[in-house]
């Protein structure tokens, strides 16, 4: 009974999350969460099997090849969100200091705590797997074979292998990431991992979400690559090979329909069905070693994941205790030049530190320039292949090549936009309130500067290296100069006429506006395409890039003149109507 | 000086504090009194201009402190009866933000940190974050936070809470040396012998309403024991404390 108590406690604790604002309805953000969930996997598996609609003449031998994409891909985004879902648990799917706190005073045994949280974790992996891939596992088989001629039965059987498979899957990346978590802990010890943490938290995100935006294009052909060395370490592949071992031949042993003798290019559909059934019946060989590798694995997570909770949770932790640390030297720099650069401005002072130790800190600032990393590096992973050899004239550079910078900029404003209207922690903002002199725009220069010199001035000196490959020392020096000054442009644009206080005020939710993204999809390309020609046109003459240089100083002065000329007096009384509010609960 | 006119708040109909009027005077140190849920924190939540009144006027110095906040929280100092800080910045980074959005001085502004920290005992964990502090620590950087630009109006909500007995001490010695300065002193606690030794003036809330408003040898000698414990118990509770006490080990014991 009490075990039973404390596991829907854990379990409770899963849910709340720290990403999710104190100060927000958990009900409303659950509920929105489960929404998107269910909505979103709709979508894309209807996406992803459109084409079985849309065929001519669907065969079994075409199908079972072009399935291996699909299901490769259903594997990895499985495996991917359940890993980042486990990020996003990190400090929770462990006892930590707060537990010790709360449940250690009381007469709980040690060992029934644990119990309690591991079968907590265990619960949280398997539900969330299952109702990850519950709505593609019945749509997906369905769609797929609604055109063949396959009995109820094979369908029936398509459902759960679908989906025992994605959810053991997903189970396995949930479990690779506590089993680096818990492994991590075990070789720093406490005192050290409660420094790394953090570290590898954000490192684990930025691949995750990285390799989470990658898969679509990492699903193709995979056929192909079925028997490269590299491509059989890839988990996702391993479970591939056990989902075709498992029913592959449901569809692979359906009758061939073929059209009457007589059509058009009858035989020509015959012979191509008759390669693809060849194709993918020589590759089912290697599925057994595939499909032992899935089993394995799975069963190395849960012993390396629970083993290592396990040990580590011999005894409870106990809360880390207040001991200074002298700055290290990257601190020292920040402060340097800070002090430096508004020696008489004090809100200029507080907006460039605090902007600093905020997007640095606070996890859900952290996980928006992490989303922001994520995007970039896909980017520049798919557009690698475009960049070709080293141009000899500005008018050999690939376009998109040049495009990378100004999209990598582009996302990081608008990361720091979106950072800048979360509070770093709502109910400590009565300071800004208590302590505030009216030196709004001082305060946005001191967080614009911090924006610049730390966020988007780093991603060009990082992309250096690949443009001095691609370019040339001269073009590449050139190119960063003109990135930099539109840099400038994008955070005078992001806070233009902002009326608020950056990390202070309570934020306002404009719903996500997943409807206009094909729009916003089109302007982001045709702005960052459109300066990459313009810059392309400009890198012919030293004057022509002096006039770009001096244009966008030009259109920077005026942005952020204009918005510092007509923004109101900061108002903290605007806060935002809550869920609960509507009723006047929480008045 | 700080003058309260009948002041009123109400929360979805219901009055939470009704027709509150005091006066704060420099030097003066007053205390304000009252139990849980009497109306004492949205008083102070007022006072300093975080929660709008439903009625009433609030202002310092002749001027109405909603004419001008900004100006207005120049000259307060307030610390609060929950110690809502950022968790992830140092005890030391969180004092330098509000020097900052104060304005003042970098030079003065750092050595003043440095004296305070020194002066409180929390050197030794100036640069750790603070979500590893205890309640004590986080109240000092209240504290410290609340006076570091030399206010003229001091608003303290249970500034002992968490406190250990030196810290207490210091404190208590801290409220009158500034009171010595001219400083206005609203001081709000639980503490009954910290308000009696310290406080010129007390003010009692019970439901929402100032029940008495009197120095406190005024409020002694109401009672033949003289203290302000006892004057407060006559004012604010119904039930005898030892009764309750007693009904209380009944129910654990399982004797009730």
């Amino acid at each position: 009974m009490r075990e039973r108590l404390l596991v829907r406690h854990f379990l409770r604790r899963l849910l709340e999350n720290d990403l999710i604002s104190p100060e927000a309805d958990r009900h409303d953000v659950l509920s929105l969460a489960c929404a998107a969930l269910i909505s979103g996997s709709i979508g894309v598996t209807i996406l992803i099997a459109e084409r079985y609609q849309f065929s001519p003449l669907q065969q079994p031998g075409w199908t079972t090849v072009a399935a291996l994409d699909d299901r490769f891909l259903f594997i990895g985004i499985s495996m991917v969100v359940m890993a980042l879902v486990a990020v996003a648990q990190w400090d929770a799917v462990s006892l930590d200091a707060r537990d010790s706190a709360i449940l250690g005073a009381l007469p709980v045994p040690h060992g029934m705590l644990l119990r309690a949280k591991l079968a907590a974790i265990a619960l949280f992996t398997v539900a969330f797997a299952l109702a990850l891939n519950a709505v593609p596992s019945v749509i997906y088989p369905v769609l797929l074979t609604s055109r063949l001629p396959i009995s109820l039965l094979g369908v029936l059987a398509l459902i759960p292998t679908h989906l025992g498979v994605t959810a053991a899957s997903g189970a396995f990346g949930f479990l690779c990431v506590v089993a680096i978590r818990e492994g991590l802990r075990l070789v720093a010890g406490e005192r050290l991992f409660a420094r790394l943490s953090t570290v590898a938290q954000g490192l684990l995100l930025v691949g995750l979400a990285t390799t989470l935006l990658l898969l679509p294009h990492a699903s193709r052909d995979v056929l192909q690559r079925w028997g490269a060395r590299m491509d059989r370490v890839i988990p996702p592949m391993w479970f591939l090979g056990l989902q075709e071992r498992l029913a592959g031949d449901l569809i692979d042993r359906l009758p061939r329909v073929y059209p009457p003798a007589d059509a058009p290019n009858y035989d020509g559909i015959v012979q191509y069905e008759l390669r693809q059934t060849h194709k993918y019946r020589s590759h089912r060989a290697g599925l057994d070693a595939l499909a032992a590798a899935a089993v394995s694995s799975l069963g190395l997570a849960i012993f390396a994941a629970f083993g290592l909770s396990i040990w580590n949770g011999r005894r409870l932790p106990s809360a880390v205790h207040a001991r200074s640390r002298p700055a290290g030297l990257a601190a020292k720099g920040l402060q340097g030049v800070g002090a430096l650069l508004f020696r008489r401005h004090g809100a200029a002072r507080a907006g460039y530190f605090f902007t600093l130790q905020t997007l640095g800190r606070s996890v859900p600032h952290r996980t928006s320039l992490v989303v922001a990393a994520a995007l970039s590096l896909s980017i520049l992973v798919l557009s690698t292949p475009a960049l070709g050899a080293l141009a000899s004239s500005p008018t050999d550079i690939p376009l998109t090549a040049l495009a990378i910078q100004p999209m990598v900029l582009l996302i990081l404003a608008v990361a720091i936009r979106h950072a800048a209207a979360l509070p770093a922690d709502a109910r400590a903002s009565w300071i800004f309130r208590m302590s505030w002199t009216g030196h709004q725009p001082e305060y946005l220069l001191g967080v614009k500067v911090a924006s610049l010199l730390w966020v988007l001035t780093p991603a060009i000196v990082l992309l250096l290296p690949a443009d001095v490959a691609t370019f040339g020392y001269a073009l590449a020096a050139a190119h960063s100069v003109c990135g930099l000054m539109l840099a400038v442009v994008l955070v005078e644009c992001a806070f233009f006429k902002y009326s608020k206080v950056p990390f202070a005020h309570a934020y306002e939710s404009h719903g996500l506006g997943l409807g206009w993204s094909p729009i916003v999809l089109g302007v982001f390309l045709g702005l960052t395409y459109g300066f990459a020609a313009v810059e392309r046109a400009a890198l012919d003459s030293v004057w022509a890039v002096l006039w770009l240089l001096t244009s966008l100083g030009g259109i920077a002065i005026a942005v952020g003149w204009r918005g510092r000329a007509s923004v109101p007096s900061v108002d903290w009384d605007d806060l935002p109507a809550q869920p609960t509010q509507r009723l006047s609960l929480s008045e | 000086m700080l003058e309260v006119s009948h002041l009123v708040r109400r929360f979805s109909g219901v009055t939470v504090v009704g027709d509150v009027s005091f006066v704060v005077r420099p030097g003066e140190i007053v205390g304000y009194l009252g139990p849980n849920g009497s109306g004492k924190t949205t008083t102070a939540k007022m006072v300093t201009g975080l929660l709008e009144p439903s009625s009433g006027r609030i202002s310092f110095d002749g001027r109405n402190i909603q004419d001008d906040l900004v100006a207005f929280r120049r000259k307060l100092g307030y610390v609060p009866e929950e110690p809502h800080l950022y968790p992830f910045l140092t005890g030391r980074e969180y004092l330098e933000l509000v020097g900052r959005l104060r304005e003042l001085p970098p030079s003065a502004l750092a050595a003043k940190i440095d004296a305070l920290l020194e002066l409180l005992g929390l050197a030794g964990a100036a640069q750790a974050s603070i979500a590893s502090y205890s309640k004590g620590m986080k109240q000092k950087v209240l504290i410290i936070a609340a006076l570091l630009h030399d206010p003229d109006l001091v608003i303290l909500d249970e500034p002992d809470s968490g406190l250990d007995v030196t810290a207490s001490l210091v404190l208590r010695h801290l409220i009158r040396a500034l009171a010595a300065h001219g400083k206005a002193i609203l001081y709000s606690s639980h503490i009954m012998d910290s308000v009696e030794k310290l406080c010129s003036r007390v003010l009692v809330l019970h439901r929402g309403r100032v029940v008495a408003d009197d120095s406190v040898e005024h409020l002694r000698s109401l009672k033949a024991s003289g203290s302000l414990e006892q004057v407060f118990s006559e004012l604010v509770l119904h039930d005898d404390p030892e009764v309750t006490a007693q009904q209380i080990v009944g129910v654990l014991t399982g004797h009730a």
